[in-house]
């Protein structure tokens, strides 16, 4: 039994089939509940290959004719797993699984040691891990032995937390690939990722290579690998390839097998930045040849396919991308008339179009834009494909469309008044009291980004009622907060095409916002608190800290655009938000000061403070504030030497990304040898970071100064 | 007919109570006489030396577990345990604590179980190998680390067993329970090596 799982395990599942069937056929002196248990590991095995109606074969056929020679107990475990097997292959038809669960009830026999279980609980959250880990490990051990297959799985599940909760994440993995669930995939690898031990990393990495070939368990090998592709050695990148290739151009066997084939190219997709020339050139052959990658419209696996082959387009030779581009050019078939086109696509070709030469570039726009488009999407990137086809006065009859569209957001009706539907709504409510009736839309910004990219064909009276449309929005107190956010974006998008006064009147109706003043329209009446835990919704529909800190950096983009329009006012609104003690509106603060022309010292100051905040986001937008904003004195270089000294050091991958791009740019600009010196020594220590994007960043060359 | 299957079936529900009924009855019924003999032994306690009374001890957890009262049974033997198990001979010794530690094993104790036999590693290596209490003693702290999840310790534990067990159907037993733990444990490639040199030899 053992040795024909083990077989399975490291990817000869034929082998195994067949040493199964060899061993029952040789017949010897085989009890009746033997044989069961050597079929129902075949059953097991072909189940874990995604091979559902082989699987459910052998319990018809094989082994429900020994079930008579076998006591209850194996009756049920055989009837749980068939039900099990055929839920897998989407049958719900199997009510014998309910009829054997009753009989079994009546045995009285207990599968597994529920006062075990919560005995093993209760110590864990006693911190008495050396009890808490036996007693799982032993109802592990009792599960496998048991053979109930649902059992074996949440046995692993519970050892795999348990694993987590002791730090053996390193280990961990072995579980959670038994468990099938995907729910320990982001913690095992966060924690990875945190531990920056690539020796342990590495050992995980052979691990599932080795004996997660399975189907069932290379699924979550493959997601385990996607969370730490960054953080894979560079001498196991091959391996890893070989071994996401053979799934990635393997034949689904059933429906369930999908999932496989998606989860490997996902992977692949993480591993792109990685990869070398021949190895894109591989990877995209690969994906053109698979049947989907012909398909016109995208099934399950489309969207991956397209996603890698993206990637690939920058490491290709040019040579290759008009033959790319004629294999693909059947996706831009009808996108323009698709309000859900796939945005992937349009990115792919996008990126084909700007790499490749003259005839494929033809071949792209007259596909996308073969006859007139009724996608707003494809009016604003109509001049990225060089095919600026709207006139001024189509521009501003669209706009002009638009500034009463954005108006129906929120619509104050009396009773009997029905309310317009937007251009594009992604919902509306109503509410009626007394004789008033109030209609709120969530909103699409699909159509104002159409017009914002042609602000500059705008003439001022349009843009004028544009702006005072989403002003006015920005100022509803009945709009929600989902629709504020895509009106403070469209002042941010329209903050180079403001005049003085247009920038006066913006500050009016962002000022108080910016300061926290944000009144919207209260959904938490109709469906409670999102972040009660007992609430079991849990949409939300904006959050006020992301407009007031967007509301910083639109203020501070139409700065950068005008310089000095507000100066004083706009420079104590960010220092404010700053020290904001929501962690977001602090964040989007730094994000605002990098678009300052100018920062004061005592911004400058509280930005040097913020490098060591507890939350990751808030440091780097710091550390980049930094790079354009930093003093020339000697208590800056000190200071800032220190705060990049703990996030080189960060568990967190993107603060150590961010103090690489720091140390690289502002080592030229540092007139401190003491500093200079440790920076050096910082930039040594990041070379060898065992994040591949941390040892990428700290390589390039500073950006040059605007 | 639904109805006189309804009424088969609470006739059956019935029956299974009073079994059970009876089971706890004979386990009481029991208990007179486990008191008497208990009695007996604590009266000749201060005639015994720790170690013979642990030996009668011993012989009367065997049989309260054996009606039923395995916590009784860990309980008595354990306390007798500490003060008498110096006193024993070293087969004698061995063969206490490994009855003991099944009584722990039983009841989940496990870690018990590992610590009671941690100490006599020395001794029971001290026997000859084909002396079957070392053979006892060693598939006792083979099993006991196994379940305590001492992976290293375990399979040592699990190889020196095999070493000892003379009988074939014994040592497979052994090897089938090393291959388990090496299986389930992850270590895919040395359960596949154990278990394909059983298929090799059967």
């Amino acid at each position: 039994m053992v040795n024909c799982r083990c077989l399975g395990m490291l990817g000869n599942i034929d082998s195994a089939v067949a040493k199964i069937d060899e061993v029952l056929a040789s017949g010897g002196e085989m009890s009746a509940l033997d044989q069961v248990a050597l079929l129902s590991l075949k059953a097991e095995l072909l189940y874990l290959e995604y091979r559902e109606d082989e699987s459910l074969d052998v319990f018809e056929k094989a082994i429900e004719p020994k079930l008579e020679r076998v006591k209850q107990q194996e009756k049920f475990v055989t009837s749980q797993n068939k039900h099990y097997v055929s839920r897998a292959a989407l049958r719900f038809d199997d009510h014998q699984s309910d009829v054997s669960n009753d009989q079994f009830e009546l045995v009285g026999t207990k599968l597994w040691d529920a006062p075990a279980m919560v005995h093993a609980y209760e110590s864990a959250f006693a911190g008495r891990h050396y009890e808490a880990l036996p007693a799982l490990w032993r109802e592990l051990v009792n599960s496998y032995r048991q053979g109930t297959w649902s059992y074996y799985r949440q046995a692993s599940k519970r050892l795999t937390r348990e694993f987590l909760q002791i730090g053996w994440a390193h280990a961990a993995d072995v579980h959670a690939i038994n468990s099938q669930s995907t729910e320990f995939v982001n913690i095992i690898g966060s924690t990875l990722l945190a531990w920056r031990k690539p020796e342990l990393t590495a050992v995980v990495i052979q691990r599932i290579i080795h004996q997660a070939n399975l189907k069932r368990h290379s699924t979550i090998g493959c997601k385990l690998l996607t969370q730490i592709a960054d953080a894979i050695p560079d001498d196991q990148m091959e391996v890893v390839l070989k071994w996401l290739l053979k799934s990635a151009t393997s034949q689904p066997q059933s429906q369930s097998g999908k999932s496989l084939i998606g989860a490997s190219w996902e992977t692949i997709r993480s591993l792109t930045p990685r990869l070398t020339g021949e190895q894109a050139k591989e990877l995209v052959q690969a994906a053109v040849n698979r049947e989907s990658w012909a398909k016109t419209k995208a099934d399950y696996l489309r969207p991956f396919l397209v996603q890698v082959v993206n990637e690939c387009v920058s490491l290709i030779p040019i040579g290759d991308l008009a033959g790319l581009a004629q294999g693909a050019i059947h996706m831009a078939s009808g996108m323009s008339q698709d309000l859900n086109y796939d945005k992937d696509v349009l990115d792919f070709f996008h990126h084909l179009y700007q790499r490749g030469d003259t005839t494929t570039k033809k071949l792209i726009r007259d596909a996308l834009y073969d006859t007139p488009s009724v996608n707003l999407d494809f009016v604003r990137f109509a001049k990225d494909f060089g095919n600026d086809i709207e006139s001024k006065e189509e521009v501003n009859k669209l706009s002009e469309r638009f500034a009463q569209d954005v108006r129906l957001q929120v619509q104050h009706l009396s009773p009997d008044q029905d309310p317009i539907k937007p251009q594009v709504s992604l919902g509306m409510a109503t509410a009626q009291s007394g004789d008033k009736k109030t209609a709120v839309s969530l909103y699409s910004d699909m159509g104002l980004k159409a017009v914002i990219a042609y602000r500059a064909l705008l003439p001022l009276d349009t843009l004028e009622s544009v702006l005072a449309a989403v002003l006015d929005m920005l100022r509803e107190p009945e709009n929600m907060l989902a629709n504020k956010v895509l009106m403070i974006n469209a002042i941010t998008g329209l903050s180079d095409s403001l005049s003085k006064e247009q920038a006066e009147i913006v500050f009016e109706v962002l000022e108080p916002i910016a300061r926290g003043e944000i009144a919207g329209l209260d959904v938490s009446a109709a469906f409670g608190d999102p972040n009660h835990p007992l609430n079991p919704f849990k949409i939300k529909f904006g959050e006020a800290a992301t407009i007031q800190g967007g509301a910083l950096y639109a203020l501070a983009s139409i700065e950068s655009c005008i310089p000095g329009v507000y100066g004083d006012r706009l420079s104590k609104l960010v220092e404010e938000g700053m020290t904001n003690s929501n962690p977001e509106v602090r964040e989007l603060a730094f994000v605002a000061a990098q678009q300052m022309p100018v920062l004061n010292e005592s911004a400058v100051m509280r930005t040097l403070s913020a490098t060591r905040d507890y939350v990751s986001g808030v440091v780097q937008e710091a550390l980049l504030t930094l790079n354009t904003h930093f003093c020339d004195t000697t208590a800056f270089w000190y200071s800032i030497a220190y705060s990049l000294k703990m996030a080189v050091q960060s568990p967190e991958t993107n603060v150590r990304r961010v103090a690489a791009f720091t140390i690289i740019n502002l080592t030229p600009k540092c007139t401190s040898e003491v500093v200079t010196e440790q920076l050096a020594e910082m930039e040594q220590l990041l070379a060898a970071d065992s994040s591949f994007t941390v040892r990428k960043e700290i390589s390039l060359k500073p950006v040059a100064d605007t | 007919m639904a109805e006189m299957l309804k009424q088969l079936h609470r006739q059956l529900q019935w029956a299974e109570e009073e079994h059970r009924q009876l089971v706890v009855k004979l386990f009481e019924e029991s208990q007179p006489h486990i008191d008497r003999r208990l009695d007996e032994l604590e009266t000749k306690k201060p005639s015994l030396s720790p170690g013979e009374y642990l030996k009668e001890m011993s012989k009367f957890a065997a049989d309260v577990s054996e009606l039923g009262g395995r916590r009784t049974a860990r309980r008595l033997l354990g306390s007798a345990y500490d003060a008498g198990q110096a006193e024993l001979s070293p087969g004698e010794r061995l063969e206490i604590t490994v009855q003991l530690v099944n009584l722990l094993r039983q009841e989940d104790d496990t870690r018990g179980a590992v610590n009671a036999l941690k100490r006599l590693v020395p001794l029971a290596e001290a026997l000859p190998d084909t002396d079957p209490k070392k053979l006892s003693f060693w598939k006792a702290w083979a099993l006991s680390l196994a379940e305590e999840l001492a992976y290293s310790d375990a399979t040592a534990a699990f190889n020196r067993a095999i070493e000892l067990s003379t009988n074939k159907e014994e040592r497979d037993g052994l090897r089938a329970e090393l291959a388990e733990l090496y299986l389930l444990c992850g270590n895919i490639d040395e359960a596949l090596k154990i278990s394909a040199e059983d298929s090799a030899s059967d």
